[in-house]
């Protein structure tokens, strides 16, 4: 249950640090959505357990985007000290993805890094899995075009 | 997605490692375990095998009160379970330790009622019983006697009716020495399960042996594959944005200007969209854009084929469908009442149809493009699915089943 738990935490933390863009706000943001959720009335629903994780963690990213003050600038400067070839491929798929809008570049967050299936992500979101999956691939092609080669992604 | 490409693509998230995982799991588990629910963490901290086991027994043991099973012993960890046991005009026998008293009432139609008591004895054996009194023919009464606490024996309940009751009534009462205690009904926890659900449903066409399940009710399964895009980009996208205009509304303003004519077209019958459409299918709408084709306002619907009926596209091909009307800004419409504003045109449209929307289509070929349009332009073309029929979405009264659409189709085509 514990290397269970692990994992969702950090699928969880991923979300709120795409939103937040800071390693502690996104942390803090990921324990309070846990304490929430078991203390919350559907916590016996096991089956939607990701579902409700993933719309605690979303409210609380909101509440604390609404709670800040306008001056203040949560990113976190990333620290790229790979070398090589890689290092130029990830700066292009960095930057692509980065063109991307922010809800486009959330859900190849939670479909391809944090694997979540389409039924789960559609609960979250909405829409039928097809639309979704539909939109998963104008975003890779979208992507692909970005980045000007084909199989990169 | 191959591995190295979700890789790559972990790398330029670039999203650093979280610091406090371990520590934050560990608190929480503590957390969770000192909560007042010690059975409920216990049961499910259980290897799936004990856990099933473990319901069943329970419900055995429920089934047996009721059924009037005999010893039954409480295994001590779970001694804040409950159960129901119902009361009914027929004879149990339940010998607890302490007395008590069961009433049993029946309320026939007629509105008398015939009053049996009963003599119940047992441990801890006071019972809650719901009492509704019935009257007239139609009213039903469920009674159901609660048991707390360690259950033995048989219970005796004496019952007599002087009509066929329709409804019966049962009352408990306290008897001075006797202790009564409420019970509460508990919900067995149920085991962590994962519900999949699947609908399939009889296609009409032969077509591949992965078909698709029924759409309208969508299971968990994912989609079984792509197809071909066949799919048109519109010369133009229109937004919606500002107040929106309708003509009517702008013909006020025009002023000595004649209201627009309607064209008071007859719709098309079923059998003569059936006979003469080069595409009818069942399709979801991915994507709706506002454009403008050889200067008419169209509804441009990229939709994916769910089930086709009829006609040379595939299980999954995407394709485009016009629809009349739309919407375009009045920047280039009427800039001069209010170019930030947004110009409609229903097109003899009742709806605009929206993202993941289902619809049966009856399309033509459009003669410019790949694309399609609709039978007659309007929702007059297109069925939506309620309560088991499709209806023409335009006329709205006019149902069909799927079964008699796919059998005319058959018949027509």
């Amino acid at each position: 249950m514990s290397a269970d738990l692990q994992d969702k935490y950090k699928k969880i933390y991923r979300y709120c640090y795409l939103r937040v863009k800071n390693r502690e706000t996104a942390e803090d943001i990921t324990q309070e959505t846990f304490l929430r959720f078991i203390e919350h009335p559907e916590y016996k629903g096991l089956d939607k357990e990701l579902q409700l994780l993933y719309t605690i963690a979303g409210n609380l990213c909101l509440d604390h985007f609404r709670s800040q003050s306008p001056d203040e600038l949560p990113e976190d400067i990333p620290d790229r000290s790979a070398d090589g070839d890689k290092l130029v491929d990830d700066i292009s798929l960095h930057d692509a993805l980065n063109k991307l809008p922010p809800e486009d570049r959330e859900l190849i967050l939670l479909r391809y890094i944090n694997n979540e299936p389409l039924s789960v992500m559609s609960a979250i979101y909405g829409i039928s899995r097809f639309a979704l999956s539909r939109k998963l691939k104008r975003i890779l092609s979208a992507l692909r075009n970005e980045l000007g080669k084909e199989g990169t992604v | 997605m191959n591995n190295k490409e979700r890789e790559a693509l972990e790398r330029a998230f670039d999203i650093p490692e979280p610091e406090k995982c371990n520590e934050f799991i560990e608190e929480l588990l503590k957390k969770e375990n000192t909560k007042k629910r010690p059975g409920i963490v216990l049961f499910q901290r259980m290897p799936a095998v004990l856990r099933y086991s473990l319901a069943a027994c329970l419900v055995i043991a429920v089934i047996g009160i009721i059924g009037n099973i005999g010893d039954l012993t409480d295994t001590g960890k779970y001694r804040k379970n409950e159960e129901t046991a119902s009361v009914n005009s027929e004879t149990t026998t339940y010998t607890p330790e302490e007395e008590s008293t069961i009433e049993t009432t029946s309320a026939p139609p007629q509105d008398s009622y015939t009053t049996t008591i009963s003599t119940v004895s047992g441990v801890n054996a006071n019972t809650t019983v719901t009492t509704v009194k019935g009257g007239g023919s139609k009213n039903t009464v469920t009674s159901t006697a609660k048991v707390t606490g360690k259950v033995r024996g048989t219970s005796t309940v004496h019952g007599r009716t002087t009509h066929p009751a329709r409804t019966t009534a049962a009352k408990t009462t306290k008897k001075p020495s006797g202790i009564v205690t409420t019970a509460k009904a508990t919900r067995i926890p149920p085991a962590r399960t994962t519900i999949v659900t699947t609908i399939t449903r009889n296609n009409v066409t032969t077509a591949a042996s992965d078909k698709p399940t029924d759409p309208l009710v969508p299971s968990v399964i994912e989609p079984a594959g792509t197809g071909g895009d066949h799919t048109v980009e519109p010369p133009v996208r229109y937004d919606i944005k500002g107040r929106i205009y309708t003509e009517d509304q702008l013909s006020n303003n025009k002023g000595t200007e004649d209201p627009p004519v309607t064209d008071g077209d007859v719709p098309p019958s079923l059998d003569n969209m059936i006979r003469h459409s080069d595409l009818i299918l069942l399709a979801e709408v991915d994507e709706v854009i506002f454009t403008k084709i050889n200067g008419k306002l169209t509804t441009q619907e990229n939709v994916t084929i769910m089930e086709p009926y009829y006609g040379d596209m595939n299980y999954y091909d995407r394709i485009s469908v016009y629809a009349d009307g739309g919407y375009m800004p009045m920047s280039e419409y009427r800039p001069d009442i209010d170019p930030n504003g947004t110009y409609y045109e229903p097109g003899g449209n009742t709806t605009i149809a929206k993202e993941g929307d289902y619809y049966i289509y009856f399309l033509v070929k459009d003669n410019n493009s790949e694309a399609y349009r609709l039978f007659d332009g309007t929702d007059n073309s297109k069925f939506v699915y309620r309560n088991g029929m499709y209806y023409c979405v335009g006329r709205g009264r006019d149902s069909v089943s799927l079964q008699e659409l796919r059998d005319r189709i058959n018949d027509l085509k």
